[in-house]
């Protein structure tokens, strides 16, 4: 496309510089002459005028002059002082430039002439003839005037002059030299026309090419032919250099992703937006490029991440020798490795030590570079992946412990039944212990069903009437003989009237169920466990109180954590799968309430479950 | 106010009581930002116990919010009420925050 564009526009101006000029230079030779014919006409226009307008003034003067001698030639007639006259003849024609001046008989002898006056009479002869008469003859170079003079009364003399009224001699120089000058001035004006000419057509074409770039805006249209002149090679050496450094800027930008520029920041955009972290490191582990999540999961901040030392953010050496590893060249499959140990040294040691210190998975790979090595490493937080792997861990192997103890007590208790069926005192025993046996089953399926539940968000409460009375029956009834073999007193203070709730009886009779448990479970033998009930204005609050091995203040938040168990010597020879108050507070919470525990260590613990009465338990009340 | 913080595993939910506005909203911020810092984003705001919010305490969850934008995530809110929903929609930020149900379905999409 370029190259098409840039053959045309160099083919349209040689057309130009070779069509036009000649037809330029004949107008402008053309031109010249009609405007030097101009000049010269105008000019001999003016000479010729200039020499009517001179001949004219020519003969007033003479005319003046002629009638003021006629004058002076009279007085001195009139006093007879004949032999002046020559003296003011020639003073005259001398002044006026006359060519001849003179005094005499009409048609007859000459009285006095101007200059030498040979021939002259000097004399008035006695007889003169009368008649004469003022003529004048103007013409083309020659004016002549003859005025009569009245000499006495014998008659008329007559005063000649005639003098020349043609222009002088510079005048027909000036009509020839005129065109001449003209023509020298064509010749020079069309001499310079020619010089200038060449760089003219270069200016035009470039003029042409700047002209069609603004609609092309491309730099191949800025090119002109070097036929044009001198200045067209090295304007195009100037278009060329511009057009090679755009041409590198443009490869340059496309081949270097990460850049400022439209796709690439477009790019790095993108980048900011994935919850994984990325880093491009360099071969010495210098970080060349870090997107949102991997400056905030490492530094905690985005400025200055950028020729960072990535040993100054991660402190895990085996991370660190990893990515050395892959920098060097050395390593070219992908490397995943785990760290809990991250942000640099004095940040590690406060991350560490808090409560669950983060744990950072970084996955990296080599980029294939000719030069050197480059490391991309995917940064990701698997913190809440790895306590849920471990938790569930926990669970597995604590959950079977748990089925099991059942389980083994059912298969002694009916092996013992069918090895000795006669014995009724033994059956009757056998098959209480397997009852209470499945219905512990019974429980801890429940549970790890419930807990599932919560775990995929399934978990929904049914709401429907819940009567108090009835559920703290069945409760009394299920734990006493436990209270009894673990020598407990437990006690159930009940106001005398207990409320008809909104809630899901199977749920609210699960938690209860799990707070008198574990109360039962964390109290030694001979300590109480008190069960009090309290209905008290829009909640119902129900305290499960006993005098147990408690609970310490750093714990009291955990034990609601799923699969935590305290960490207690006398909790870890009980068995128990962490889930039980999990549950209860998940189940208090969906009916709007929750769970408070206050405890001590050493003195006891009270849970207290907050079940809201209000609106919808008012509605169930009034019914 | 007071400011209920629990731990799922690994992330925390802050539950703040009250009224998240002008006077209490200071003490909400700080404990929120340190939060953030410490478990590296891996934060819920259960929004159950906010009895009412102002400008000053939505600005603080958006802020929250911009600032985990930035690491390609957003603030998790859960339990939000009426109040709170009503709030959001009209001032058409609801979209700036991720909105969960409960604690436990928030707390689960960190996995």
């Amino acid at each position: 496309m370029q190259s098409k564009t840039k053959k045309t526009s160099e083919t349209g101006s040689a057309r130009d510089s070779t069509g036009k000029a000649p037809l330029y230079s004949t107008v402008l030779a053309l031109g010249s002459f009609v405007v030097a014919s101009a000049t010269a006409a105008g000019v001999a226009w003016g000479l010729d005028a200039e020499a009517a307008s001179r001949g004219r003034a020519r003969v007033h003067e003479v005319r003046g002059a002629v009638t003021m001698l006629a004058h002076a030639v009279q007085r001195e007639v009139d006093a007879g002082q004949v032999e002046a006259l020559p003296r003011l003849l020639t003073d005259v024609a001398t002044t006026y430039d006359l060519s001849t001046c003179r005094v005499r008989v009409p048609n007859a002898a000459t009285i006095a002439e101007a200059g030498m006056g040979a021939g002259a009479l000097g004399t008035i002869p006695d007889q003169l003839p009368t008649g004469a008469r003022r003529t004048e003859e103007i013409g083309k170079t020659l004016a002549s005037f003859a005025v009569p003079v009245r000499a006495g009364s014998s008659g008329e003399l007559l005063l000649e002059v005639s003098a020349s009224v043609a222009a002088p001699w510079n005048m027909a120089l000036a009509r020839l030299g005129v065109p001449i000058v003209l023509g020298v001035g064509v010749v020079a004006l069309l001499l310079a026309q020619r010089l200038v000419a060449s760089r003219l057509r270069a200016l035009g074409a470039i003029g042409r090419a700047l002209d069609a770039s603004l609609q092309e805006r491309d730099g191949g249209a800025l090119m002109v032919s070097e036929a044009t002149g001198s200045y067209a090679k090295p304007w195009n050496a100037i278009v060329g250099e511009r057009e090679a450094l755009r041409r590198f800027a443009a490869f340059k930008e496309a081949t270097e992703p990460g850049r400022a520029g439209g796709v690439s920041s477009e790019l790095a955009a993108a980048c900011d937006v994935l919850t994984q972290g990325i880093l491009i490191l360099d071969e010495r582990l210098r970080v060349k490029y870090a997107n949102g999540a991997a400056a905030t999961l490492l530094a905690g901040k985005r400025d200055g991440m950028v020729n960072t030392d990535l040993r100054s953010l991660v402190a895990d050496s085996e991370v660190i020798g990893a990515l050395e590893g892959m920098a060097k060249g050395k390593v070219r499959q992908r490397v995943s490795v785990e760290s809990s140990r991250v942000g640099p040294q004095g940040k590690a040691a406060e991350v560490s030590g808090e409560r669950a210190g983060s744990v950072l998975r970084f996955s990296a790979r080599p980029v294939r570079r000719e030069e050197h090595g480059v490391v991309m490493v995917v940064v990701e937080d698997v913190t809440q992946q790895k306590v849920a792997d471990e938790a569930r861990n926990g669970f597995v192997a604590q959950a079977t412990h748990e089925l099991r103890t059942p389980l083994t007590n059912i298969r002694l208790y009916t092996e013992a039944m069918i090895e000795d069926s006669d014995n009724a005192e033994m059956r009757a025993k056998s098959l209480n212990v397997i009852s209470s046996e499945s219905r512990r089953l019974e429980r801890i399926v429940a549970d790890m069903l419930s807990v599932s539940e919560i775990e995929a968000g399934t978990l929904k409460i049914v709401r429907g009437d819940v009567r108090l009375d009835q559920l703290f029956d069945e409760l009394k009834e299920d734990y006493r003989a436990m209270a009894e073999d673990k020598e407990i007193n437990l006690v159930f203070e009940l106001p005398p009237k207990l409320p008809v709730v909104s809630g899901d009886r199977d749920k609210l009779a699960l938690a209860w169920h799990n707070l008198i448990a574990n109360a039962i479970k964390y109290t030694p033998a001979g300590g109480q466990v008190t069960i009090r009930a309290e209905d008290t204005p829009g909640r119902f609050l129900m305290h499960v109180i006993d005098n147990g091995i408690g609970i310490r203040s750093e714990e009291q938040e955990l034990v609601f954590d799923r699969f935590y168990r305290a960490k207690d010597n006398r909790v870890a020879n009980l068995t128990g799968t962490g889930l039980g108050l999990t549950l209860a507070r998940d189940i208090a919470r969906l009916h709007g309430g929750d769970i408070v525990l206050r405890s001590e260590i050493d003195k006891g613990s009270t849970f207290t479950f907050e079940l809201p009465t209000v609106a919808e338990g008012a509605m169930a009340r009034a019914a | 106010m007071d400011i209920g913080e629990q731990r799922f595993g690994a992330v925390t939910v802050l539950r703040p009581v009250g009224s998240l506005s002008l006077e209490e909203v200071t003490q909400f911020k700080s404990s929120l930002a340190d939060v953030m810092v410490k478990s590296l984003g891996r934060v819920v705001v259960d929004a159950s116990g906010i009895s009412y919010v102002d400008s000053r305490g939505l600005e603080v969850l958006v802020e929250a919010s911009d600032g985990l934008a930035r690491s390609g995530r957003a603030l998790r809110l859960c339990g939000v009420n009426e109040l709170l929903r009503e709030v959001l929609d009209l001032t058409e930020l609801a979209e700036r925050f991720e909105l969960y149900e409960d604690a436990n379905s928030a707390v689960r999409s960190f996995l």
